[in-house]
């Protein structure tokens, strides 16, 4: 569970800072800084994966009017055992060589610190606070060493972090991006769903049942499906087809014969019932795009319920939509606004409630902004 | 020709409002969650209750109005009675001024949902006595399951009003519990 995100000198994101609830939406009119924190956590997630600095962060996402030369992101969060966890990240760029470096990247807890990168040195620290490290090391500068940090009786808790970090999902899917066929299991979902039917592969291998959940809640959305399958195309390489039957004859459609709505659909609830309940943090970037009015609410509230009855993960939601915004502000919602091109200011939206006014209706009528 | 395809809009103040419809729906009626629409307060100022009566009258009796030829199209209003009670609740709410045959369906718990979760789920409880802090939401959801499958024969019998009113609005359904 997410419970404070830090940003500073991040494309519009200046001294930028939230606090969400389990269940969140961000909302907020284009260019406001929405797709920047999203762009920020995915830049989290990239370096904490062994993603070069220069790679997660490239230069080019400093604040443009700027000048400082670092970046610095913090993530306060609660781990699954319940400890709480404190990540700072400092990147230090070179803008001659457009070179990115660790300047300073710190796990602590309870103010205790469990690893240190100096950008010269590791330090690793033991369970138990400790004013001495450990362990001492040369550092890599361009990376983070958690990536590599092997499990061992004596870093349980950097572990811990470590699994948190593993189960962070960012999705901004994009129908036509997602390939119809796999030549290898994949157990990571992209961001942008592309390998879709390699991360199924392993679904289908490992959890069956979850594969038999994803089928039960499609069927209401493709006319007639019976069953969702991996043709054997060649040695590795499958195809993802939905058998179908309607009027007593059978059909097959191949991913790509379906619209771009279905296919969100398929990929939302994939994401419900493979990666909710055990997530730590799921956002999605406009989860509304290619659906239908009526079909976002029977998804959104199971996965807030995955979520909320799981108590490990947040939900974060970006989005323009009336149905997004209304359905997860009872829960919270955040606007982010930039005035006269300066940094993104953001704003809890508390609906004045005696006026029945829903969120959207409030965020339309822009008193939440108003001077 | 009407569809006869159930469906039901609700509107409530929070997500205990929430879950406690949908499995009150779901259970005891067989509607799907594809089938029902839910409306929240939205986090914020001043008390949901008086957002879900804004709504009501603004636009749940509209909309209902509008819409009353769709058979299988029945809306449910879940508010706390709070201190007020389940009587003033409706009152303010002008359930008089329903048709008999009006598909809006208006349940008033008193104190609050978690009051009939509690005591359909066998602890005692008094209308007049909050029991949010003995249900916190954290726990809301669990309860809830084994609560709703004791509605049609609760284990200490019928003895509070708002919930025995409960169960002739649910009437207005455009369905029946099942057997």
């Amino acid at each position: 569970m997410i419970k404070r995100l830090y940003v500073d000198n991040y494309k519009c994101l200046v001294n930028f800072e939230i606090a969400p609830a389990q269940v969140a939406c961000l909302v907020g009119p284009n260019g406001g800084g929405k797709s920047a924190v999203f762009g920020a956590l995915q830049g989290l997630q990239g370096f904490l994966a062994g993603q070069l600095a220069a790679d997660a962060f490239p230069t080019w996402t400093r604040t443009r009017w700027d000048k400082r030369a670092s970046q610095r992101f913090e993530l306060d969060l609660r781990g699954f055992e319940g400890t709480l966890f404190h990540y700072e990240l400092v990147v230090r760029h070179d803008e001659s060589s457009r070179r990115a470096a660790v300047e300073r990247e710190a796990v602590s807890t309870n103010g205790a610190l469990l690893y240190e990168h100096t950008g010269e040195e590791i330090r690793l620290f033991a369970d138990e606070p400790t004013a001495t490290p450990r362990m001492v090391f040369p550092a890599d500068p361009r990376r983070s060493f958690l990536p590599l940090l092997q499990a061992s009786p004596e870093n349980k808790l950097l572990t811990a972090f470590k699994e948190w970090n593993a189960r962070m999902w960012l999705f901004a899917l994009r129908p036509s991006e997602i390939s119809p066929d796999s030549t290898v299991e994949s157990d990571m979902l992209s961001t942008d769903g592309k390998n879709f039917v390699s991360w199924y592969r392993t679904i289908l291998q490992e959890t069956p049942a979850t594969a038999s959940q994803i089928w039960q809640d499609l069927r209401p959305i493709v006319p007639g499906l019976q069953a969702i399958k991996l043709q054997k195309l060649g040695v590795d390489a499958r195809l993802l087809l939905l058998d179908c039957e309607i009027a007593g004859r059978p059909f097959s459609l191949a991913l790509g014969e379906l619209s771009d709505g279905q296919r969100i659909l398929l990929l939302h609830y994939a994401i419900l019932h493979a990666l909710a309940p055990a997530a730590s943090l799921i956002v999605f970037d406009e989860p509304d795009n290619f659906v239908a009015e009526e079909e976002i609410q029977p998804w959104l509230s199971q996965m807030r319920d995955a979520i909320v009855d799981a108590k490990r993960g947040t939900l974060m939601a970006i989005s323009h939509h009336h149905r997004v915004i209304d359905y997860l502000a009872a829960d919270q919602a955040w606007e982010l606004r930039r005035a006269e091109e300066g940094p993104t200011r953001l704003q809890n939206i508390r609906v004045p409630r005696d006026t029945g006014m829903t969120a959207s209706e409030f965020l339309r009528l822009g008193v939440s902004h108003a001077e | 020709m009407p569809s006869r395809r159930i469906r039901v809009r609700v509107w409530c103040e929070d997500s205990e409002h929430e879950a406690f419809a949908r499995c009150l729906l779901a259970d005891v009626f067989g509607i799907e969650r594809r089938a029902i629409d839910v409306n929240k307060a939205p986090d914020g100022e001043g008390a949901a209750s008086n957002w879900v009566v804004r709504r009501y009258q603004e636009e749940v009796v509209p909309t209902y109005r509008r819409a009353r030829h769709q058979v299988g199209l029945g809306f449910l209003v879940l508010v706390d009675g709070d201190n007020v009670g389940f009587k003033a609740r409706l009152e303010k709410l002008k359930a008089d001024e329903r048709a008999p045959d009006d598909r809006i369906v208006l349940l008033a718990p008193t104190w609050s949902v978690e009051t009939w979760v509690l005591w359909l789920d066998g602890e005692p409880v008094k209308e007049s006595e909050s029991t949010k802090d003995r249900l916190p939401p954290a726990e809301f959801r669990t309860r809830l399951k084994s609560a709703i499958a004791r509605w049609t024969t609760p284990p200490q019998g019928e003895k509070l009003p708002s919930l025995a009113n409960a169960r002739i609005e649910l009437k207005r359904l455009p369905t029946e519990p099942r057997a």
